[in-house]
C-alpha cells in the first residue's frame, strides 16, 4: 500500500465542483441577459397584438426607431453632450461644496450644530422644487440648470464625508494622541485617509444623483439635453421619444455607476 | 463521483428553471399592468347594454380648456351648462396651461372634450389617440405675433437667425415660430429654441434673457406699449384657430350630450356678443385678473364660432403635412377627412 494518500477521488471531486460552478456562472449570465430579452419580447408581442395602449406604452421597436432617427440626425449626440457637460459642472460644484461642508461638519462639532437646522431644512427639498426659484434668481441660462444639479449632488457627498470623518476608529486617534501627534497630523494621516472609503461612496452616489437631476433641470428654459428631449416629447405627444430619453438616462446612469464602482475599488485597494 | 456531479447539475438546472419562471411571472405582471392601463376607465362614458346600445347615459362631461377661453368659462360661471343639463349631467371644466397639457389628460382618459389649437390636436391624433374634431372654438384673424426685445437686433424675420427665441412646445405658438423660420429658409437648429411657459417667457424677454417670443393678446399690446418690437404678425404665415375635439368613445356613447354641449356654447357666444362687458368681468374674475381692458382685447381678437367647414379640414391637412415635414409626427397615413365630423354640430342644429 502506498504511503501517500490517494488523492484521485479528491481531485475528481474538485473537478466536478469546478464544473458546477462554471455551470452556475453560465446560468447567471444567461439570466442577466435573458431576463431583459424576454421582457422586451413579451412587451413587443403585447404591442403587436393590440394588448397595450400604444398611446401610452409604445413598443420597443418604435423606441428603437426613435433611437435610430435621433442618432442619425446627430441630435442625440448633441443632446447627450449638453446634458453631460451640465452634470459634470453641477457635480463639480455640488461635490466640492459637499466635501467642504461635510469635512467641516465632521471635524467641528460646533460647526455641525450651527448648520444642522439650515441643512436639515434644505436637504428634503427636491431638485425640481428649486428650479422655478433658480430661474427667477439666475435666469434661464446654464447657471440655473447647473445649480439645480449641484443641489442634488451635494447631499450624498456631504453626508458621507461627515459620516466618514465622524466614524474614524477612535483607537487610531487614541494612538496618535499617545504618540503626541499634533491635530494637523492626525487629520492628515489618520482621519482623512480613514474617511476616504465613505467619501468615495458619497462621490459616486453624488454623481448618480447629479445625472438623474438633468430631467428636472432641463424641464424649463432648455434648448437641448436629454431632459429637454423628454419635455419636448411630452409636449408633442411622442411617448416613444419620452421612453428613449428615460432609457438613455437609465442606461448611462448604470454605466456611470459601474465605472465609478470599479474606480472606487481600484483606489481602495489598500483598504 | 459521477452521481455527485449529476446531482449538482440537476440542482443548478432547477434553480435556472426557477429564475426563468420568476422572469416570466414578472413580465406577465408588467404586461397585466399595462393592459390595466389600456383598459383604464375613462371619465364616464356611460354603460352600454349587451344587445341594444344604450346611449347618452354618462353622468359627467369633463371639458378641458386653456386660459381665457371665453365661452367655456362664461357658460360655466353663468350656469348655462346647469340650465341645459340640470342634474342629468354634471359638466366639469378644468383649466390647463396649454393644449399639450390637455392632451395628456385626454390620453389618460380623464377629459371627454378638449379645446386647443390645430397642432396639438394633430399631435395627439398622430399618437393613436382616438379623437374626433367636432367644431371650431375660435378663429383668429389677428393678434398673434412675434415680439422682440428692443436690444436684440431683431427688426424683421430676416434677423432671427442665431437668436434665442422662446415658445411653448407643441402649441400654436410653436407652429407659428416654425412657420416664421420656414419662411426664412431656417430650421429650429438655426436658432436657440427654448421651451418656456408664457409667463416665464414674458419675464425672460423683459429681463433680456431671451431675444423674442411669439405671443397673443393681451400680452402683445402690453409689450408693444412697453417698447418691445412687433417683428411680424401671423397674417400671411399661419392660420391660427382652435378646435373642440372629443374622445371618440365618449362621442359615440353620448351623441346627444355632446350636441347639447355645442348648442350651449353657441348660445353662450351669442350671449357674450350681447353682453360683452359682463362677459369680460366674469372671465377676468375667473382668471384672477383685474386687467379688464386686457381681457377685453382677448375676446375681441378672436372670432368665437361653432361649426365645421371644408376650410377646417383643408387647414388641418396642411398642419398634418407641415408636422410631417418638420419631423413633429412620423405617421404618414393621416387625413383630416377622417378626423373632422359635422355630425354633432348638425345634431345641435347649428348647421
Amino acid at each position: 500500500m502506498s504511503k501517500f494518500p490517494d488523492r484521485r477521488d479528491a481531485f475528481a471531486e474538485d473537478e466536478s465542483l469546478r464544473h458546477s460552478r462554471i455551470a452556475e456562472q453560465i446560468v447567471n449570465y444567461l439570466l442577466l441577459i435573458g431576463s431583459p430579452v424576454i421582457l422586451l419580447a413579451v412587451w413587443q408581442l403585447a404591442g403587436d397584438r393590440g394588448v397595450l395602449n400604444l398611446s401610452i406604452v409604445p413598443t420597443p421597436k418604435t423606441i428603437l426607431d426613435a433611437l435610430v432617427a435621433f442618432t442619425v440626425s446627430g441630435r442625440l449626440a448633441d443632446y447627450f453632450l449638453a446634458s453631460f457637460v451640465r452634470v459634470v459642472a453641477g457635480f463639480a460644484i455640488g461635490a466640492g461644496s459637499g466635501l467642504l461642508i461635510g469635512a467641516l461638519g465632521g471635524i467641528s462639532v460646533k460647526f455641525a450644530y450651527a448648520t444642522a437646522v439650515v441643512l436639515g431644512v434644505l436637504r428634503p427639498i427636491p431638485m425640481i422644487g428649486l428650479l422655478p426659484l433658480f430661474i427667477l434668481w439666475f435666469g434661464i441660462d446654464e447657471w440655473s440648470k447647473i445649480l439645480v444639479i449641484a443641489m442634488g449632488a451635494i447631499w450624498p457627498v456631504l453626508l458621507n464625508t461627515e459620516g466618514g470623518i465622524r466614524n474614524v476608529d477612535p483607537k487610531h486617534i487614541e494612538v496618535a494622541r499617545i504618540l503626541m501627534k499634533d491635530k494637523a497630523t492626525v487629520l492628515r494621516k489618520i482621519i482623512f485617509p480613514s474617511a476616504v472609503p465613505s467619501l468615495l461612496t458619497g462621490l459616486r452616489l453624488g454623481f448618480s444623483t447629479a445625472w438623474r437631476g438633468i430631467v428636472a433641470s432641463e424641464m424649463i428654459g432648455a434648448s437641448a439635453g436629454v431632459g429637454y428631449l423628454i419635455s419636448y416629447a411630452r409636449e408633442l405627444s411622442q411617448p416613444a421619444v419620452m421612453f428613449l430619453g428615460l432609457f438613455i438616462i437609465g442606461t448611462v446612469g448604470i454605466l456611470i455607476d459601474i465605472v465609478l464602482q470599479r474606480l472606487e475599488k481600484r483606489l481602495l485597494r489598500w483598504v | 463521483m459521477k452521481k455527485a456531479y449529476a446531482k449538482e447539475r440537476s440542482a443548478v438546472l432547477r434553480r435556472f428553471g426557477f429564475w426563468v419562471l420568476i422572469a416570466l411571472l414578472a413580465s406577465g405582471t408588467a404586461l397585466f399592468s399595462a393592459c390595466a392601463g389600456n383598459g383604464a376607465a375613462p371619465a364616464d362614458e356611460g354603460t352600454v347594454a349587451k344587445d341594444e346600445p344604450l346611449l347618452n347615459t354618462a353622468k359627467k362631461l369633463v371639458v378641458g380648456h386653456n386660459l381665457n377661453y371665453f365661452p367655456v368659462i362664461v357658460a360655466q360661471e353663468k350656469g348655462f351648462f346647469k340650465e341645459e343639463f340640470g342634474d342629468e349631467v354634471t359638466v366639469e371644466t378644468p383649466r390647463f396651461a396649454s393644449g399639450p397639457a390637455q392632451n395628456e389628460a385626454v390620453t389618460a382618459g380623464q377629459l371627454d372634450l378638449a379645446n386647443m389649437g390645430d397642432l396639438p390636436t394633430v399631435q395627439v391624433w398622430a399618437n393613436n389617440v382616438d379623437i374626433k374634431v367636432i367644431s371650431y372654438l375660435w378663429d383668429l384673424p389677428k393678434g398673434y405675433s412675434m415680439v422682440a426685445h428692443p436690444d436684440s437686433g431683431i427688426e424683421t424675420l430676416a434677423d432671427i437667425k442665431g437668436k434665442r427665441i422662446a415658445t411653448i412646445l407643441g402649441s400654436n405658438h410653436h407652429k407659428l415660430l416654425l412657420k416664421f423660420l420656414a419662411s426664412q429658409g431656417l430650421t429650429p437648429d438655426d436658432i436657440q429654441m427654448t421651451n418656456l411657459p408664457i409667463g416665464d417667457a414674458v419675464t425672460s424677454l423683459r429681463e433680456g434673457l431671451i431675444d423674442a417670443i411669439t405671443v397673443d393678446e393681451p400680452i402683445l399690446s402690453q409689450l408693444q406699449s412697453d417698447g418691445f418690437v412687433e417683428v411680424s404678425t401671423a397674417e400671411g404665415y399661419d392660420r391660427i384657430f382652435c378646435v373642440v375635439y372629443g374622445r371618440s368613445a365618449y362621442l359615440e356613447q353620448n351623441p346627444d350630450i355632446v350636441a347639447r354641449y355645442l348648442k350651449t356654447i353657441n348660445k353662450t357666444n351669442k350671449w357674450i356678443d350681447e353682453n360683452p362687458d359682463e362677459a369680460v368681468r366674469i372671465v377676468a374674475e375667473y382668471m384672477g385678473s383685474d386687467d379688464l381692458e386686457g381681457t377685453k382685447k382677448i375676446y375681441q381678437s378672436k372670432n368665437w364660432i361653432t361649426g365645421v367647414d371644408q376650410s377646417l379640414i383643408d387647414t388641418l391637412n396642411e398642419t398634418i403635412q407641415f408636422s410631417m415635414d418638420e419631423g413633429l409626427i412620423t405617421r404618414t397615413d393621416l387625413n383630416a377627412e377622417d378626423l373632422v365630423t359635422d355630425e354633432y354640430v348638425k345634431a345641435a342644429g347649428l348647421q
